[in-house]
């Protein structure tokens, strides 16, 4: 029994048990496979042993940061949510991840992170709040940026500076792999039969953030929810997988509770921010006052000897004057 | 373009007839043009070839300048040009020719996902291999790429392009890889591939669709190219079912191409080894 592997991902929200699509692929994953994990759901990449999220960290092989390593180092460890697949599945399950990959998680990342107003109402706010002071203020930005760079490289500027042919080509190809992964499931429970295979946990990771975040601009999202055995299908894992993590999760990890219950919090940090700055802004004024020689503490007599170094000191300032 | 406009244009091109004159254009074959936009461009021709389309053939060193999109190849149907495999699927279907009309809509999904696969992965590895293998930049791709440009430019264009590759290898996460596990990679493709090919003639049992004619684009330039090591070519080698099949759609698409067209048969014999 090997001893548990920690894996460090973005903390839960909109309904999930992570916000980010790799982190839940990985934790979907080692849940399909049971894979023995400790979880720890932190809200800021930094908290994370190799500084980027998903990290597992374990035994023998240090730090893993990539989703595929991920995955292939719990395969080697005999978590194998794919051995039951016959060789056509397996090409099969290379060819979809590819498919998704290439068409639908570009535009993914475009409708989370790039579009204006699902970005600013809706992303950043988020991960501004989730985030701990004080980087909330520029990570958000900062991923911003990586994201919006990765898919200029991806597509070419000329997608980028032309909305219409965007929404018209890319978003057109991510509808139809969408409608083309509806018709490869069918009225099935899961890609591969009965069993749950890492496709799923591909799959799933894609469609899931899509359909339980409430974006303001949601055509992608919408096109969806009208795909109905993809949304039952995503339901029904996160019913039977993620049962209590899922939600509003009332007596889990504060971490977990803050991001959520943000209102709530806001008061005591705010009353604790003001009352520090108060603090800060008295300890400047006594360290200046100390400082330049307005106010000193002499031992031994306190009375006259007090009144001594301030009449030196106003002689100095009539001689240098 | 707006779209009202595109949708006019598109109905248009779907009015004409294909033309006598059609023309496909790539870079220059002998000395120019490299072991991914030869893939590219064979794939189309033998798409255009399967669906019984006249082409020919134009090389032009400045081919990647003159494609909209700036990817070779492209074709100059009538007063339109497309550029890419998928376009140009879409193109000539809006002219009433289509291969995968007869496959019902798991099978559709299934060839798009596939598709994909070669495009990500296959694609992918023949750019890191040209453009991220010290060894064959040196010796293969900064020769042929700059050659019909006089120096510097030859070299300024080539370090350019193989900034903006490099650029965007960073980017998919293909940086970080070492050569091996790439060709790993393209193992596990040719493997998925030759899984799903089975003993079939073509991926979709008899008849042929835009998957075979990528395929084929891919494979037959990775078995015929000379580069600096054979591992690549040894990958696709390993599965007789997809040489068998390249060898297949080659007699049966190209041999009578090549009779008509010396020039082209020529060419292709020079860096040919697959029919030893």
């Amino acid at each position: 029994m090997a001893a548990p592997m920690e894996l460090f991902c973005w903390a839960g929200g909109w309904g999930l048990p992570s916000v980010d699509p790799d982190c839940l692929a990985v934790l979907t994953y080692a849940r399909f496979t049971g894979a023995p994990l400790k979880v720890h759901r932190v809200s800021s990449p930094w908290r994370s042993p190799s500084g980027r999220l998903p990290a597992l960290k374990t035994r023998d092989e240090g730090t893993i940061s990539k989703t595929q390593q991920i995955i292939t180092h719990l395969r080697k460890q005999k978590y194998n949510a794919d051995y039951d697949l016959s060789a056509t599945q397996g090409a099969d399950t290379l060819a979809f991840v590819s498919l998704l990959e290439e068409k639908l998680l570009p535009v993914l990342i475009h409708t989370f992170w790039v579009d204006a107003k699902n970005y600013v109402e809706h992303t950043r706010k988020w991960y501004a709040e989730t985030i701990p002071f004080p980087l909330n203020f520029f990570l958000p930005n900062c991923m911003h940026k990586q994201h919006v760079e990765r898919l200029q490289l991806m597509w070419g500027d000329g997608y980028m500076e032309d909305e219409e042919k965007l929404e018209k080509e890319l978003y057109r190809d991510a509808r139809e792999c969408l409608t083309l992964l509806s018709q490869r499931l069918g009225s099935q429970k899961f890609f591969f039969g009965d069993s749950p295979a890492s496709l799923d946990a591909f799959v799933f990771s894609c469609l899931a953030p899509l359909l339980k975040a409430k974006l303001p601009n949601g055509k992608l999202q919408q096109h969806l929810k009208s795909l109905q055995n993809l949304c039952n299908y995503c339901t029904s894992i996160l019913s039977l997988y993620f049962p209590w993590d899922g939600g509003d999760p009332p007596a889990s990890a504060p971490r977990v509770g803050g991001a959520e219950g943000g209102d709530a919090e806001e008061d005591p940090h705010k009353r604790r921010n003001q009352l520090l700055s108060v603090l800060v802004g008295l300890a400047a004024m006594l360290g200046y006052a100390f400082l330049s020689g307005i106010v000193s503490i002499q031992r031994g007599a306190v009375g006259p000897a007090g009144r001594q170094p301030i009449a030196l000191e106003e002689e100095e300032e009539e001689e240098e004057e | 373009m707006s779209l009202v406009a595109e949708a006019f244009m598109n109905q248009l091109a779907a009015a004409e007839p294909w033309p006598e004159n059609a023309a496909l254009y790539q870079q220059l074959k002998e000395d120019q043009i490299l072991l991914s936009d030869n893939a590219s461009s064979l794939a189309v021709q033998a798409f255009l070839q399967m669906c019984n389309l006249p082409v020919r053939v134009v090389c032009r060193a400045n081919a990647e300048y003159m494609s909209p999109s700036g990817k070779v190849p492209f074709i100059h149907v009538g007063n339109q040009v497309v550029s890419e495999l998928g376009p140009i699927v879409q193109f000539v279907k809006a002219k009433g020719h289509s291969l995968s009309d007869g496959l019902d809509e798991v099978q559709k999904a299934e060839m798009k996902a596939y598709m994909e696969l070669v495009n990500n992965m296959l694609l992918t590895a023949e750019l890191y291999l040209q453009w991220c293998d010290d060894v064959t930049v040196e010796e293969i791709t900064h020769p042929r790429y700059g050659s019909p440009y006089p120096w510097p430019l030859n070299r300024i264009l080539a370090y350019q392009k193989q900034w903006e590759i490099r650029r965007k290898m960073k980017a998919i996460g293909w940086a970080g890889k070492s050569l091996e596990q790439v060709l790993e990679d393209v193992d596990q493709c040719c493997q998925a591939l030759s899984q799903r090919l089975g003993t079939q003639p073509y991926f979709f049992n008899k008849q042929p669709t835009e998957l075979d004619a990528l395929v084929f684009g891919h494979l037959f330039t990775i078995l015929t190219t000379q580069l600096t090591t054979d591992e690549l070519s040894e990958k696709v080698k390993n599965y007789g079912n997809l040489t068998a099949f390249c060898r297949r759609i080659e007699q049966q698409y190209f041999e009578g191409h090549d009779k008509d067209n010396s020039g082209t048969a020529a060419a292709r014999s020079a860096k040919r080894s697959l029919l030893r």
